[in-house]
This record gives structure tokens, sequence and C-alpha cells, in this order.
């Protein structure tokens, strides 16, 4: 909505003589100064200060001075910029000599006099450049009071005492023999800082077209100047600005347009003398959460000036993948979110630990490093790109920070550097680089962690998980120990705390051979552990010949976790191999229940009825009722891959959990009528007698009530007669037992720790 | 190294009244020629040139009536742009900024038009409005100013009779004045006119040789200094931000050429834009085409900023052969279609563009970006 520029400093509407009350003198004796040519201004309808060089190789102008009585500005520490046009009358006034021969210049002088004795002269154009090589209405330029790019300077130039300008041409005859007439709009003197109302500055809902309408008006009564300027979707401003001036509502959108700030004496057109102060921008929005900036467009500087972009308070400052190149430092505060790419750009500095940019891209840094961070902060999914003898990333504060997918295209002298003097941890994580770092000054330290994740999934020949295998990872060349574990019941082992320190090669080795379950080969599998990590899926063969014993193969075997939620369904998923046959699957089902004696309504293998086992052990009481429900299922032959497993209790229930087995040749029809399945509770050691006559398989549960209140000292022990199998502590624990004829006690037992619930349940397979 | 043009259509360096291709004043209701019509010296491109002008003395009115006249594109005959069109390329100034007196665009402040057939003045004509006191062109003196009119284009304001375009004969530039600030007449200042084909391989496009990039084309159109400039604001350059007002050809398919673009943005302008209409144009007028030899030696290589303008032009890189089409990095917005031979590898963004049409299964656009398309969608596999 609005672009608000200063007043002008002069507007050169009248002649250059004492009509003017900031004219000081003539240079050469132009003709006709005291001539305003008619519609010679911007807009059209004011005259315009003329004068005429109407003498063949001789250089004439007017000086004028800033403020009344040579007033001297102090540009030492803040620049600030003359942004004025020259235009010549017709294309037969042109007349000027070469750009190197100063065709046309612009004097800045300091100290008092008429003119003042010390000057700084910049050639702004000539014949052999685009400011007067054809008529092209009034053409801009800027000048920084405090630029030192000058062509000749005269006396001792003083930035602190800056008190006028002057405007000259050489004449030289380049067509026809005329004099050349010149005359000037207005001029403005900006200033470049934050704080100052003399700069630029967009308010409201703004964008930059309210800076060209403004600039180039809307018709011939109220254009302005040319020092803003439109090509298609892409703007010129010639000048600093700000977003916001702190005390008025503003959002600003530049719409994803291109906007071009000029470059410095340009050899070719050399209208432009700034230092790296003049094109300075800000974000000065208040501190409101009405105020929103939003970029998206590309932001092309031809100086090195810095962006002041620290905005750190409610005020919204969105990035939708705006371009950023050419400028100098760019500072970016809190309230800044979203992604960029800076290309050629300073350092991106970021204010404070609470600045977001993540999925940005920098690359090509102008600064001595890409990024410096705010302070001990996270970053994620940055790529750091062509930074040859440069840092990427300056740490300049010490703690932690976690870089999240961080690209290094390791092109530069190290990734990242500590200047903090102190201990600096970087994490890595998501498959980031893992950056190398250079340590400078004393007490840098830095160590970097990348964290990644080893995945082992073990399967057989026809993809089915193997649950409980063993896994080892060791390193390849010295056969040192990277990670071991237990494969989980879907075959899955995993080890998310690997600190990569480059890519490694390791032999991954899984064993599954235990006598009483179905036997694989051993693999010794060699992989790469990566900056991503290690994923691997081994295939393991059964070993027939190990599992060539007089035993029944125990195929599958597992147990859920425990269920709180307080339905009455509890469901399990298995996977059934794709071998064996006349295979029994024998499933337990428990409860606890504070309030109701459940029975059970539906127990289902995939969709099928299982038929029940009676007979289980209960303890019952107020509320306290424990109970084991056993119930066995004939698996077709031709059955294979995950099936569910679902019990449905009468009620719904507290605590609930479920385990199965699967035993491979098992004779149907008898196995009911086999040896005895009951059930036991004790406080301490519950157990069941088994007097069989024939051998078989059993299938034991247990189940224990302590796990609100687990003590360091539990264990749950399977016990058969002399053979102990270590359990767990679970709600459930599960045991498959091979036994011969004969008596046997089966139960558990909790490292002499009393249980205040425990039961234990047993059925059989006969084979 | 080289940007070829073809030659100019009319150079208007002479007096209307004593030009061979004079084709009569503006006889519309009311309309007649200028009162005087001149050389205003120096007032071509070069300087070195004068340029055909007219001062319009008819008295100030903010309605008219229209003062102007024609010339001819041809010497005899006119152009069929009914298959493939045309697009004339001129600069149109005033001799200074208190001779602008131009009514608002509405009113007719300044005004282009075509004609067709062999009417002496035509008979047969269309006008459209391309600037105003209200306009960017006609609101402050801003040197020569570039016009760019399609001759296929129907977005005219006005037509008088049928309008044939198998036989588009010749152009008119008329205004009416309206004194802004001061009393002189409104003049018009004209410099040479290009009229350039928009196909691939035909003889009057704008194309690039030998080891070339957009500077050469800039730098051949505004010249090194005051002598060598003919034609302005067309062919722009600021910092590395550039724009265009014809069609392009990377390549003559004769002569060795290695295309770079160096970066550069590139803009084409917008079509029939409400505050400035000097652009009148279909989408057939900005297109763009290699043509490289069949050649290993022949290389494009684009990474830079692309936008077609609202007129959404045809890019061409339909090339399929041993020449190398390089777009790493390249982004592409508001091109029409854009066709893609197995010349073509490299990641590019297309945003806003039309169908990119892989013509051969050779082509390798791999890592590419599409999205927000402009067609009915965003990519088509060969």
């Amino acid at each position: 909505m609005t672009f608000v520029l200063p007043a002008a400093n002069n507007d050169h509407t009248v002649e250059a003589d004492a009509s003017d009350t900031l004219w000081v003198v003539n240079v050469g004796t132009p003709q006709a100064t005291s001539n305003a040519k008619v519609a010679g201004n911007l807009p059209i309808t004011a005259n315009g200060k003329q004068w005429i060089g109407n003498t063949a190789g001789s250089t004439k102008g007017v000086v004028c001075e800033f403020i009344n009585g040579q007033t001297g500005i102090d540009v030492s520490s803040d620049t600030r910029v003359l942004v004025w046009a020259h235009q010549f009358n017709a294309p037969n006034r042109i007349q000027v000599d070469t750009l190197a021969n100063a065709g046309v210049s612009l004097r800045l002088y300091s100290g008092t006099g008429s003119p003042p004795s010390a000057y700084r002269e910049y050639n702004l154009g000539g014949n052999d450049t685009p400011l007067a090589d054809h008529v092209k209405g009034p053409l801009a330029f800027v000048v920084d009071l405090n630029d030192n790019s000058e062509d000749t300077e005269v006396g001792t130039y003083d930035n602190t005492d800056v008190t006028s300008y002057g405007i000259l041409t050489l004449r030289a005859n380049i067509a026809g023999t005329n004099s050349n007439y010149q005359f000037h709009p207005a001029m403005f003197l900006l200033q470049t800082t934050k704080t100052s109302s003399d700069t630029p500055t967009f308010t409201g809902a703004s964008d930059f077209d309210d800076a060209v309408s403004l600039v180039q008006g809307s018709d011939y009564t109220d254009v302005l100047h040319t020092f803003v300027r439109q090509i298609g979707t892409a703007y010129f401003l010639d000048c600093p600005f700000r977003i916001g001036d702190n005390s008025t509502s503003t959002q600003f959108n530049d719409n994803g347009v291109t906007v071009v700030s000029p470059a410095s004496n340009d050899a070719n057109d050399p209208r432009y003398r700034l230092t790296t102060q003049a094109m300075r921008t800000y974000l000065n929005l208040r501190n409101n959460a009405a105020d929103t900036a939003t970029f998206s467009g590309t932001w092309l500087w031809g100086t090195r000036a810095p962006f002041d972009w620290d905005q750190d308070d409610a005020a919204v400052v969105t990035f939708n993948s705006p371009t950023f190149a050419g400028m100098g430092d760019f500072t970016v505060g809190s309230s800044i979110t979203g992604d960029a790419t800076w290309d050629d750009a300073g350092v991106v500095i970021m204010a404070d630990t609470g600045v977001d940019l993540d999925g940005s891209t920098f690359k090509n840094p102008f600064g001595t490093h890409s990024v410096q961070l705010g302070g001990a902060m996270d970053i994620a999914d940055m790529r750091f790109e062509s930074y040859a003898s440069k840092h990427a990333i300056e740490i300049d504060t010490a703690g932690t920070y976690n870089f999240s997918n961080v690209f290094f295209d390791q092109s530069g002298t190290n990734d990242v550097e500590n200047t903090s003097g102190g201990a600096v941890t970087i994490n890595i994580s998501n498959g980031g680089t893992t950056p190398t770092v250079t340590n400078t000054g004393g007490g840098s330290t830095t160590t970097v962690n990348a964290f990644v994740t080893l995945t082992v999934t073990t399967q057989d020949a026809k993809a089915v998980a193997i649950p409980y295998a063993k896994v080892r990872i060791e390193n390849a060349s010295t056969g040192a120990l990277i990670s071991e574990g237990v494969a989980n019941n879907l075959g899955v082992f995993s080890d998310s705390n690997y600190n990569y320190g480059g890519n490694l090669g390791v032999v991954v080795k899984v064993r599954k051979n235990s006598p009483g379950e179905v036997r694989y080969l051993p693999i010794n599998q060699p992989a790469t552990i990566t900056a991503t990590g290690l994923t691997v899926t081994v295939s393991m063969a059964q070993d027939t010949i190990a599992g060539d014993v007089p035993m029944l193969g125990i195929m599958r075997q597992g147990i859920t976790s425990e269920d709180e939620s307080g339905n009455a369904v509890i469901t399990a998923e298995i996977d059934v191999p794709d071998s064996g046959a006349s295979r029994k699957l024998v499933v337990g089902a428990f409860y606890w229940d504070s309030s109701t004696n459940l029975t059970m309504s539906a127990a289902t293998y995939d969709g099928n009825a299982m038929t029940s086992i009676s007979g289980i052990a209960e303890q019952e009481g107020a509320g306290n009722f424990h109970e084991i429900f056993l119930y066995r299922y004939d698996i077709p032959d031709a059955d294979s891959g995950r099936k569910t497993i679902s019990i449905t209790f009468s009620a719904n229930v507290a605590i609930k959990a479920i385990g199965f087995a699967i035993i491979d040749d098992v004779a149907t029809g008898a196995e009911d009528n086999f040896g005895t399945h009951s059930g036991d509770q004790s406080a301490t050691n519950p157990s069941i007698g088994i007097n069989n006559s024939v051998s078989a398989w059993e299938v034991g549960f247990v189940m224990v009530d302590d796990l609100d209140s687990p003590s360091a000292t539990d264990e749950a022990v399977i016990r058969r007669s002399d053979l102990s199998v270590d359990g767990l502590k679970s709600l459930a624990v599960l045991t498959v037992n091979r036994l011969t004829t004969g008596v046997h006690n089966f139960g558990a037992n909790y490292g002499g720790n009393t249980k205040t619930w425990v039961a234990a349940g047993a059925a059989f397979a006969k084979n | 190294m080289t940007a070829v043009l073809p030659t100019a259509v009319n150079l208007h360096t002479s007096d209307w009244d004593v030009d061979a291709r004079a084709r009569g004043a503006f006889a519309g209701s009311g309309e007649a020629q200028p009162a005087q019509r001149i050389v205003k010296v120096n007032g071509n491109m070069p300087i070195s040139n004068g340029a055909a002008a007219f001062a319009n003395t008819q008295a100030s009115s903010s309605t008219g009536p229209l003062r102007g006249i024609y010339w001819e594109f041809l010497a005899s005959g006119g152009y069929d742009v009914s298959s493939d069109t045309r697009v004339l390329v001129t600069n149109w100034g005033v001799n200074g900024p208190d001779q602008i007196q131009l009514t608002t665009l509405a009113n007719d402040g300044m005004v282009f038009r075509l004609g067709s057939g062999s009417g002496n003045p035509p008979t047969n004509y269309r006008t459209w409005r391309i600037a105003g006191n209200d306009t960017f062109a006609g609101s402050a003196v801003r040197g020569p100013l570039a016009i760019a009119i399609d001759l296929d284009v129907d977005d005219h304001d006005a037509v008088i009779g049928t309008f044939d375009k198998t036989d588009v004969q010749c152009y008119g530039a008329g205004q009416v004045r309206l004194n802004l600030a001061g009393t002189k007449a409104a003049s018009m200042v004209f410099s040479r006119i290009f009229v350039f084909t928009t196909t691939r391989g035909s003889s009057d496009i704008p194309h690039f040789t030998g080891a070339s990039d957009w500077d050469d084309l800039v730098d051949l159109v505004n010249g090194t200094d005051y002598s060598d400039k003919i034609g302005d604001d067309w062919a722009r350059r600021e910092g590395n931000v550039y724009l265009f007002m014809c069609p392009i050809q990377f390549g003559d398919n004769a002569t060795s050429t290695q295309f770079n673009d160096n970066g550069a943005i590139v803009f084409w302008p917008d079509t029939a834009q409400a505050n400035d209409p000097r652009i009148h144009v279909t989408e057939n007028a900005f297109r763009v085409y290699s043509n490289l030899r069949d050649n290993a030696a022949d290389t494009l290589t684009l990474t830079g900023r692309y936008d077609g303008g609202n007129s959404y032009p045809l890019w061409d890189f339909n090339t399929s052969n041993n020449s190398s089409i390089t777009l790493d990095g390249a982004r592409f917005k508001r091109t029409g279609t854009f066709l893609v031979g197995s010349s073509v590898s490299g990641a590019a963004l297309f945003n806003d563009c039309g169908v990119v049409d892989i013509v051969d299964a050779g082509a390798d656009l791999d890592g590419s970006t599409f999205r927000n398309p402009h067609g009915t969608h965003l990519l088509r596999l060969a």
C-alpha cells in the first residue's frame, strides 16, 4: 500500500542562480543558467533546472549545497546516497565527450567555498555509455557520499563535512553543432540506516509495485523519478530500503518477483558509485504478530550491502524459497522461518538460536563462512555447496548442536569451524554428512557424533520373518564387535546408537540353530555401514542336518506384549512357515481382572474357530481373577504367511496376553487324551505334574502378575524336572519342551521373590 | 560472439514525405496527416542519423482528432501471417519533454495501426492504443521506447474494414494532441523497424552463432557508443537481468555455435499491459528455438532463469542429434509448450509452463522439478 520516501533535498525546478536558495555557484559559466526548461522536470508539469554547455571542449556545470550555509554532513559512520538523474533536452543536444574525458561528471564537495576547494569527481557517463549515447529521458544515477571510487580528487575530501555537489559536462560535438542542453529532476539525499526516516520504507500491505507506483507515477502529473523501475517481473531499486518503520502495521510480500540492486562503478555504465553501506536493507517490523513479511522472490545485489533482517519478536517473517545473491552479510532473526537459497552472499548470521532456516541451501559464500550459527541449536535439511578455501559453518558458542540431514559437499577447508574457545558437540542424524572440523583458537574442541541406525531383518527362503535370531555385527577387518542382539518377533534387529565415523565394512552374523526349534544355517554376510546407517536383510536356509534329531520341530513360538487396553479382544499376528505338515498350533490366552471371572466367547485362527483345551489354572477371588485358557488348531498344510489369532473374552478385561507355538509333524486326534493338562496357582512357585506314557511335546505357559511393581531381582523361570529355561519378566512366559515318558513337574520359580498371584498351565501335543 | 538480426524493414531516416514506403495519412473520420513531417536531426539510432518525425499542431483537445501516417512494409505486396506470424519491433520517442503533449490512452493518446490490402491509405486496418499521458510511455519523456506488435494478434482496440492476415501491407503511427505542459506541438520520432519471422530456420529470426551469450544481442542493438547504437529498450540489460522483445534461435544449423547464458535472468514482456500497452503479441511471437548442427561441437548451455511473459511462447528444443543442450539448474517460468529432443539433458525447474513434451526418449531431464502446470499436464513422456 505504501512506499515512503523523504522529501527531495532539492526539486531543481528553478534556475541555477539565486532563485535556488541551495545554489552555490556555476562552473565554467554555462549559458542560460537563468532558464528553467518547461516540462523538464518530473512530473513534466514542473520545470527543470536547465543549463547549457555552449563551448566546445569546455567543462561547465552547476554547484548546489545540501544544506543552507554549507552545513556539513558527517557520513564517516553511516553513509548517505545522492539519488538524482540527468536528462538531455533532445537527441541533437547531447554533445558530450567520452566517459574517460568526463563527458558527464558529478562532484562531491567538502568544506565551504564557492565552490569548496576539496572535492571528489566521478565520471558518470559519456558518449560511449548509456548516459549519453542517445537521448533517454531522465536517467538515474546514485553516488554514495562516502564512495572512494572517484576518478579525481582535488584537495582532501572530508567525509565528516560533506556540503555540496555539482553536475558538469564536457562539450564535444558528436552530431551537428548544437550545444549540450541538460536538466534534472529532483535530487534525493537518502539515509541508509535502519532507524532513519530518510531511508525509503515499505509499510502497510505493500509490495514492490508500491515503489514503482510512487516513483513512476500513474500519469504525467505524478511521475516522481526513475530510480525505481520495472521490467516484467524484475524490479530495479537504486536505493536502500526498510520493510516496516517499527510503528506502522506492515504486511510486505515480494510476490516472487526479481529484485535488482545496482553494481558499483560498472566499467560500461558507471552511474552508480556505492560503498557497501549504500544499498542496505532492513526488516523493521513491529513486535506484533500482525506484522508480516513474506519472501519468495529472487534478490540480486550488485554491492556487498549487508542485510539486517534481525527481527526477533512476534512479527512473522516467512521464507518461501527466495534466492539471495550478491549482497554482504545477511543477519537473520528468530522471527524468520522457512527455507531460502543464498548463492554468492556474505555470511548468513543466525542472530540467535530461535532462527529456523531448515531446508535452506548455501553455496559460493562471499564471506569466510556460509553460515554462522546463533548458539547451541538444531538445524535440519540444509545443503552447503562450493565453499572452497572456506568453511560452511562457523560455531562461535560452545554447546551441543544437532544436524539432521545436513549435507556438506566437503569442497572447503573444512565443513565446520569451531571458534568458540570451548567444547562443541555435533550430533549428526538422518543421513547427513559427517562434517570435517577446524578448531580455531585455544580451547576449541569438537566432538562429532554421527548416530545412525543398524537394521538387520531375518527371513527364510520364502521371505517369511524368522523371529528371535541372534544377530552380531563385526568389523570386517578386525572382527571387533560393532553391535549385537536378538531379532524381535517380526525378525527385525535394530540398533540406533551406532556412531558413524566413516564408511565401514562389516560382517553381519546371524544365528538360529538351537535344539528344540527350527534350525537354520549360520549367516556371515558382508555389508557396509554408511552415513545413512546399515539396512540388511538376511535370508536363512533351514539346517536340515542339525534339525534331523529325534525331536519334533518347534517351527514358531512367540508371545504378545501385555495388553491393558481394557477391551474384550486381543489379537496377535503369527508367521506360519511354508514348510512342514500336520502342524499344530497351541495358543495360550491369559487375563487378570479385578472384578469379573471371565469365560471365553471366541478364539480364532485366521477367522476359524480353535479348539478349547480345558482344565487350566485359575486363581479366583474378590478383586483378583487370573486364568489361562488353552487352544489348539490343526494348521492346514497349505497355510503359510502371516495369520491372525484373535481371542475374545466374555467381557472387557483389564490385562491380557497371548502366547503361541507351532509344532511340526504332530499326529492329529489324540493330543487331548495324552497325559495331563492342568493348571495351578501359587504365590511363589506354581507347578503342575505331568505323567505321560509316550514322548510328546509340551507347551507351557506361566502367568505372572507383579508387573506393576517389579523388583530388580525378579526372574521367571520355567522349570521342567531339572531343566531350567530363563524366562522373561513378562505377563506371560512361554516354554516349549520335548518330553519323554514318565512323570514331569512343570512349574515356575521366581527367584525366591513372592509374587502376589501367579499361575501356570500346560497343554500337550502327542507326536 | 555473434548475434544476428535481419535487415531493418525501414530505417526511418527519411522525411515521410519523401520516403518511398510512405503509404498515405490517417484518413478516418476527422483524421489527417500531421501538419509537419520532418527529419529530426540526430533523432535516429545511431544519433548520427536523422529520424522520420512529425509535429502535430492540431489544436489541443483531449478527444482528438487523430493525426497520423502510414508506411508500407514491402515495396510490393504484404506479409501472409495466417500460418506463422511475424513480430514488428521498433522504437518511438518524442523530441523533448515539452513535446509529449498527448491525451489519455482511452482517447487515443498514441496509436499503432496495421493495414492490409493495397489501399493507399489502407481501408482495412486495426488500431491498438499503445500510450497516453496516463501510461508509462506517455507520462514523461523516456527516450526511444520499444513497441512490439504481433502481426497476427487479435486484441486490437478498433478495426475498420476487414483485416486480411494473408496480406498485411502497412503500419501507421498516430496521436491526439493535448497540451500537458507548455504550448508546443506534440512530436513523434521514429527509429528503424524490424519485422522478425518467428519459426525455426526462417530467414529473419534473431539468432546466435559462434561462442555467444545474451550480451551479444544486447551489444548489437545498443552498440558500444553513440555511433553504433541501432535500437533501445527491446534488447536490454541491467546488471545480470535481460529483457528481449523478439523471438530467439540458438544456432542456424550451419554455423558452429556454443551459446552459454552465464546464469543470466532473462525476461520477455507481458502482452497488453493495462498501464503500458506497447506490447501486443500472440503465443507465437516470442518463440525460442534450438537449431544446432548435428555436431558435438555445437552446444547450448542454459543455467539462468527465464520468464516467457504472459503470452507463454513455445520453447522448441526438439533437437535430437550430436549437439548438446544442457539445462542444468535452469529455471523456466511462463513458457508455453516446451519441446525436448534427445540432445537435451540436465535438471531444470519448470514452473507455470506449458507441457514439457519429451519428443525423443533419449532426452534426459532427470532431477528436474515440474510444478504449477500451465498446460494440461506437467510432463509428456516420449
